[in-house]
């Protein structure tokens, strides 16, 4: 077989009407939502797997087509799924890895490159960024230094165009800032800009994946006096040790490659390095692609199952959840999952989406960008975060004006949560996601959080038709807040989705018919224990209603109706068992005796 | 700090404020003051527009846009049948998206207090003793 030389291959291997198997990773739990999305946009069948789903779809426009996908992280072409029996028992670990060599012959490479060089567009200009993500971090002394970058970045957003390049040159500029308290002592502000020949970058930490939950190392090493391989090379020269002249002086047409082994499931005799070591031999031998673990060209995915064997080919060359987002904070949300939430939602034309706890505004930009027929209003009360979000608009309209594109419909307030500054009954959607107490705020703090949050939340949002979709890693606080206010809210969802390791949740919520009434019996009756536990004396107490007066007896409200059934109601909405666990709660009785 | 901050404010958003300093019962709409306007361009979506304009307080909007001199031709009382007339909800379009207040203050109509656009961003918060 001659040498695979990309540009040979063009695109007349593969027809229009052929279709590309496409592999894309989603964050563990939201399967469901990413089959729904690649369903609705491109019509085709989806196969879930746990943190990954599967479909195909035929060559003609698919770049375009997959790009409109955003609930997707990663996405692949596969080369070759296919079963080999025996792969997870068999202990004769040489066998194994020779076969895994030999598997390169096998496969048709053909369509899934040209779809790869479809997809990315230019070959071999751009390749691939280096395989570690380095954090670079800020200190909190710095928060001046940061507002005043901000400043810099709002104020340009409505300068003229003759500041384009430094527009540019500010887009282009990566910094990714994280106020981790343990280090802040430690670290320094950093940017990293591309094209600037000043590069400081203090790594600390490895990006790891943990969708699958499976370690994510690879290695290729062309280890040629190891390599138990007999002479395939196609000149017909004889490379046991030495490296042919073809491989080693790539011509431009090459791409560079490096093999990517994630393996699980079973304990095999052999390591995902060996695996891709063998497998990256046979592509270098065969197809005559050079190697290259940091400025590789292609990547491919060899992914170990069991008995279970997947080849791909890596489509994106970083995962798509960064997008929107220039200025990231303590706690930014994944832009995949938010765009998830919003689907969760059912957002509508004509709505207000409020992101009462926006952080860095990440919600409501996703939310300005693909569900444009809506007003999404943000708010925070820290004082870093409101510029943050603001910086963050700025940045993407800064580059929508100079695509002739009108600005997104955000708007960013600073407020209290807990004493929001809008009108009763205004918002339609609420979606925010709600600080989990780890790397912000604490579990303490929460349940007073919680509790402030949902109660104004239910008087700002829209009865019977508004609905509420809150991301919180802290279940045992919310769901005791939500059965608190169980005549306000009805809990009509819960999705466990998995996000770095925390086990998070998705509650959605629907707003019931119910008025927002003066003070709510559960409260007052708590401060009224409080009071008693504290010894007040009984003539003393006081009632601390909501925002009534004081000293009003309990026994006058006890005597209104509500009109609809307290309760949880949890509906199956097309879940399959085998990507989220349900809860059941039965319905809390209220306490009515004084 | 010698940069001056730009504050985006839409009269949409102004039209759902309101004051929240305790004991307030009349504490809708916030006065508006401006002391500087940008018009900036939005993409012009007439259901959006349509399905917005009965969640207005209108007159509120209507002083607001005529306090800070941007009313235009914009109509005092709503017609019937707005949401086929085109060129009015352009009109509307215009003044609830696309006229934004650059600096300014917001100030609760029963208290006098003042809420302050600083930094971009209108600070809501309320000190200890309003709440």
């Amino acid at each position: 077989m001659a040498s695979l030389d990309v540009e040979g291959i063009g695109c007349c291997v593969v027809q229009n009407e052929d279709l590309i198997r496409i592999d894309a990773t989603v964050t563990s739990g939201l399967e469901q939502i990413a089959k729904e999305e690649v369903e609705e946009k491109l019509g085709t069948k989806v196969v879930k797997r746990r943190g990954r789903i599967r479909f195909d779809t035929p060559y003609k426009d698919f770049a375009h087509k997959i790009q409109s996908l955003r609930t997707l992280e990663n996405l692949h072409v596969v080369v070759a799924d296919f079963e080999k029996e025996g792969l997870a028992t068999d202990s004769d670990k040489d066998a194994v890895l020779k076969h895994f060599y030999q598997l390169v012959k096998t496969f048709d490479w053909g369509p899934a490159v040209c779809a790869w060089k479809t997809f990315t567009g230019a070959f071999p200009h751009e390749p691939g960024p280096p395989k570690k993500k380095q954090k670079i971090q800020d200190s909190a002394k710095d928060t001046s230094k940061m507002l005043e970058r901000y400043e810099n970045i709002i104020s340009r957003e409505d300068g003229p165009d003759s500041d384009k390049t430094q527009d540019e040159a500010a887009d282009r500029t990566e910094s990714v800032l994280s106020e981790d308290a343990q280090d802040s002592g430690t670290a320094k502000v950093v940017t990293q800009e591309k094209g600037m020949s000043k590069m400081e970058i203090f790594p600390l930490q490895a990006d790891t994946q943990t969708s699958s939950g499976i370690q994510n190392v690879a290695t290729i090493v062309k280890d040629k006096a190891s390599s138990p391989c007999t002479n395939l090379s196609t000149d017909g020269q004889d490379d046991t040790n030495t490296v042919p002249a073809a491989v080693e002086n790539h011509g431009p047409l090459k791409p560079k490659f490096r093999v990517t082994c994630n393996r699980g499931g079973a304990k095999h005799s052999f390591t995902s390095m060996d695996a891709a070591r063998h497998f990256g031999g046979g592509i270098n031998d065969d197809l005559g692609w050079p190697v290259d673990l940091t400025k590789f060209d292609i990547e491919v995915v060899l992914n170990i199952y069991g008995d279970q064997v997947t080849v791909m080919i890596a489509l994106t060359k970083g995962s798509l959840h960064r997008r929107n987002i220039q200025h990231f904070g303590p706690t930014t949300l994944r832009s995949t999952i938010v765009n998830s939430m919003l689907r969760i939602a059912n957002v509508q034309a004509g709505e207000v989406i409020c992101d009462p706890m926006c952080g860095s505004g990440a919600i409501s930009i996703e939310g300005g960008l693909d569900f444009r027929q809506c007003l999404h209003l943000s708010g925070d009360n820290h004082e870093c975060a409101c510029p943050r979000t603001r910086a963050n608009i700025a940045t993407i309209n800064n580059q929508r004006r100079r695509s002739g594109q009108g600005v997104l419909p955000v708007d960013t307030l600073r407020w209290d949560v807990g004493n929001l500054p809008l009108r009763d009954e205004t918002v339609d959607v609420f979606i925010t996601d709600m600080p989990f107490g780890k790397r912000h705020g604490s579990k303490q703090g929460n349940w007073e959080l919680y509790r402030r949050t949902v109660r104004d939340m239910a008087r700002v949002c829209r009865y019977s038709t508004g609905r509420a979709v809150l991301l919180t890693e802290d279940k045992k606080c919310l769901n005791k807040v939500l059965t608190e206010y169980d005549s306000l809210w009805s809990k009509k969802l819960v999705l466990f989705i998995k996000m770095g390791g925390l086990d998070a949740a998705i509650y959605q919520l629907k707003r019931t018919n119910n008025p927002f009434p003066k003070f709510l019996e559960h409260e007052l009756l708590s401060s009224k224990r409080k009071q008693k536990k504290m010894g007040i004396p009984r003539s003393e107490r006081v009632g601390e209603p909501i925002t009534e007066q004081l000293g009003e007896p309990i026994t006058e409200q006890l005597g209104e109706p509500f009109t609809e059934q307290p309760g949880v109601n949890m509906g199956e909405e097309g879940m399959e068992e085998n990507f989220g666990k349900q809860t059941e709660e039965t319905p809390v009785s209220r306490d009515t005796s004084t | 700090m010698l940069l001056s901050f730009r504050t985006i404010m839409r009269l949409l958003t102004h039209n759902m404020l309101t004051s929240h300093v305790k004991g307030v019962t009349n504490g809708y709409p916030l006065k508006l003051q401006a002391e500087n306007i940008k018009v900036m361009s939005v993409d012009f979506n007439p259901e959006f527009v349509a399905r917005m304009i009965p969640k207005l307080e209108w007159q509120a909007l209507i002083q607001a846009a005529e306090s800070i001199g941007h009313l235009g031709d914009l109509p005092r009382e709503l017609m019937p049948e707005y949401e086929s007339n085109e060129e009015f909800l352009k009109m509307a379009h215009h003044v609830l998206m696309e006229v934004e207040v650059i600096e300014g203050n917001l100030e609760c109509p029963e208290t006098g207090r003042k809420f302050p656009i600083k930094n971009g961003i209108p600070n809501m918060l309320l000190n200890e003793d309003e709440v």
